[in-house]
């Protein structure tokens, strides 16, 4: 049971990491910015009890772009609900955030 | 083992609950709140608007600037380029998880999200070489990978390890000394931008300081790390009178590997964290709920306003579910990387002090003392841990075992009015403040807390930094006010 906790888990990065350099999912996102992504982003939007849109879940995520890409920059940023400010990326700037919310979306918003 | 019928999280639920039945009884209809919500403060301490330069802000949100250069460097030759090109007050951030202005400057921000991952490993000798921004999410999944783990670590996993070496971050258990103990060698670039390795062996007057530097000697790229190997881990959460365990605490302490507890204001009662290496057949029992202490909020918020006896109601409401799961704990068993960590996604603010271990106990109760006497307005529970001694220059452990007692406050609350009444409690106890906690005192009283080195660091300090480029206010007002 242990050891298949352990591979599950290995499995999600090993699947974050493969998604987002795939061809699909990697258009726009540079290998700088999957690093980010994956020291950051990936810590809360891959685990479903801390209530994050999940990555890649589109529902989830149409209901969040439905402010506008502008507000939830703003709120990625400035921290929103249980999101810390500026989601632990520091070298993140606007493009990357905007890069980051679009590839874990899986859509594309609107301003 | 058997699944209990009740866990801590149903007892929270529960006070949730009967709240409400006081609610119904027509008492939370008076305006005049004096509870914990009473001072909110927005998430965020600056707006922001698209197009315009992007704030760093801290995790807790009471910490921002405005860098005008922000570096990300991937390697030694860019971190080491990336202090000898850079303007001003040069501060290097991990995960923003500090609490204290650590990191604020306006000039130039050095940013580790990109030193990141594993540069090597020994698998005879348990150790590893990692990149110093690697978080320790990342680390305990790097470290599996080569059979390896850290042989503790703090009960949340955010921060990076050049973060947690900085500023000695640790976690508990009377065994284990913090995180900068577990450092064989660093690779650091100096403020003058000049690359030195250094260990025990070599350069050690400049580990001693790098071990715990709040980032003033430069910034570390790589870290090497003497690690265990890799090992499982049972944590059994339970509900305790407090004085029981007060009265029980070294035994405590002695008999687990790892032992820490959670004092709830205006109760007797504590919840108590004992973690062993894992045995055959242990199994998880509940889980983690990490919204509970909001609910601890919405309790203590609907009934500490009523005058004379809000606290008395709010103490009976907690204490009535406690007794009921006075005898059920919930248990949490895996790789030991899964079950140090908690999620942590509740903002607070935190102010944390070691006092010599032998003082613990008494500081502890004088706290929770007056908080029940001045009626504070804190509901948060107050965190007790023992980290072992060590002879780092500026660890708040060197030279003595330590108590670690932590005090929280929620983020949109304004915390200073219960912190500085809390903080003069600390001093009559000779605490050292944690360097990336929120703390008042200034660089003449934290000199005499350090009788020993504090002048060892500073040489070594200034003859890296002759000019002070890695000051920022907050390390001029600790370091040379």
């Amino acid at each position: 049971m242990k050891h298949l906790r352990v591979l599950v888990i290995l499995l999600q990065v090993l699947a974050i990491t493969t998604i987002f350099t795939s061809a699909s999912w990697a258009q726009g996102l540079t290998a700088r910015q999957t690093t980010l992504m994956v020291n950051n982003c990936v810590q809360c939007h891959t685990k479903p009890i801390l209530g994050a849109p999940l990555i890649g879940d589109q529902k989830a995520w149409t209901k969040v772009l439905k402010k506008g890409e502008d507000t939830v920059l703003k709120n990625v940023v400035q921290g929103f609900g249980s999101m810390p400010p500026l989601g632990y990326c520091s070298t993140c700037d606007e493009a990357d955030f905007r890069a980051l919310i679009q590839t874990m979306s899986g859509l594309t918003a609107t301003p | 083992m058997n699944t209990p019928k009740n866990t801590r999280r149903d007892f929270l639920r529960k006070s949730a609950t009967l709240t409400a039945g006081v609610g119904a009884a027509g008492l939370t209809t008076v305006s005049g709140l004096t509870g914990c919500s009473s001072a909110s403060e927005p998430q965020s301490p600056v707006a922001f608007e698209p197009g315009k330069p992007v704030p760093w802000i801290n995790w807790a949100g009471n910490e921002y600037c405005y860098p005008s250069q922000r570096l990300a460097p991937t390697n030694d030759e860019q971190v080491a380029e990336a202090l000898k090109q850079a303007k001003g007050v040069v501060r290097a951030v991990g995960s923003s998880h500090s609490f204290s202005p650590v990191v604020p400057t306006d000039d130039t921000l050095v940013t580790t999200d990109l030193l990141s991952g594993l540069v090597s490993h020994d698998a005879e000798l348990n150790q590893a070489e990692v990149w110093a921004g690697t978080r320790l999410h990342d680390l305990g999944l790097i470290l599996a990978g080569v059979g390896q783990a850290l042989p503790n670590m703090p009960d949340m996993d955010y921060p990076s390890i050049g973060g947690c070496i900085a500023n000695s971050v640790h976690a508990t258990g009377t065994q284990f000394g913090s995180m900068s103990t577990y450092v064989l060698g660093m690779t650091l670039a100096t403020p003058s931008g000049d690359i030195i390795e250094c260990s025990a062996e070599s350069n050690p007057e400049i580990f001693q300081a790098a071990r715990t530097s709040i980032g003033s000697v430069g910034i570390a790229s790589r870290i090497k790390l003497q690690n265990h190997a890799s090992f499982n881990l049972t944590e059994v959460n339970g509900v305790e009178r407090a004085e029981d365990v007060l009265d029980d605490l070294d035994h405590r302490f002695e008999s687990n590997r790892h032992f820490e507890m959670y004092f709830l204001p205006y109760s007797d009662w504590s919840l108590t964290v004992a973690t062993n290496e894992a045995q055959p057949g242990d199994k998880n029992v509940g889980e983690d709920d990490p919204h509970a202490v909001n609910i601890l909020r919405k309790v203590f918020d609907a009934v500490s306003w009523v005058p004379g006896v809000g606290e008395d109601i709010y103490q009976r409401l907690i204490e009535m579910e406690l007794k009921k799961s006075a005898a059920i704990n919930t248990v949490r068993t895996g790789p030991s990387y899964q079950v140090f960590p908690h999620d942590r996604i509740v903002r607070f603010r935190e102010m944390e002090y070691t006092v010599p271990v032998e003082a613990g106990p008494a500081c502890i109760r004088e706290i929770m003392q007056t908080i029940r006497q001045k009626k504070l307005p804190v509901c948060f529970p107050l965190e007790y841990r023992h980290v072992k001694a060590d002879d780092i220059w500026l660890s708040m452990f060197e030279g003595r075992d330590g108590a670690a007692i932590s005090v929280h406050q929620f983020g949109d609350i304004d915390y200073k009015a219960v912190f500085a009444e809390i903080e003069p409690i600390f001093w009559k106890y000779e605490g050292r403040p944690h360097w990336g906690k929120i703390h008042t005192l200034d660089a003449k009283r934290l000199a005499a807390l350090y009788p020993r080195h504090w002048q060892d660091f500073h040489e070594v300090r200034r003859s890296l930094d002759p000019s002070g480029k890695m000051l920022n206010q907050h390390l001029k007002h600790i370091f040379l006010s």
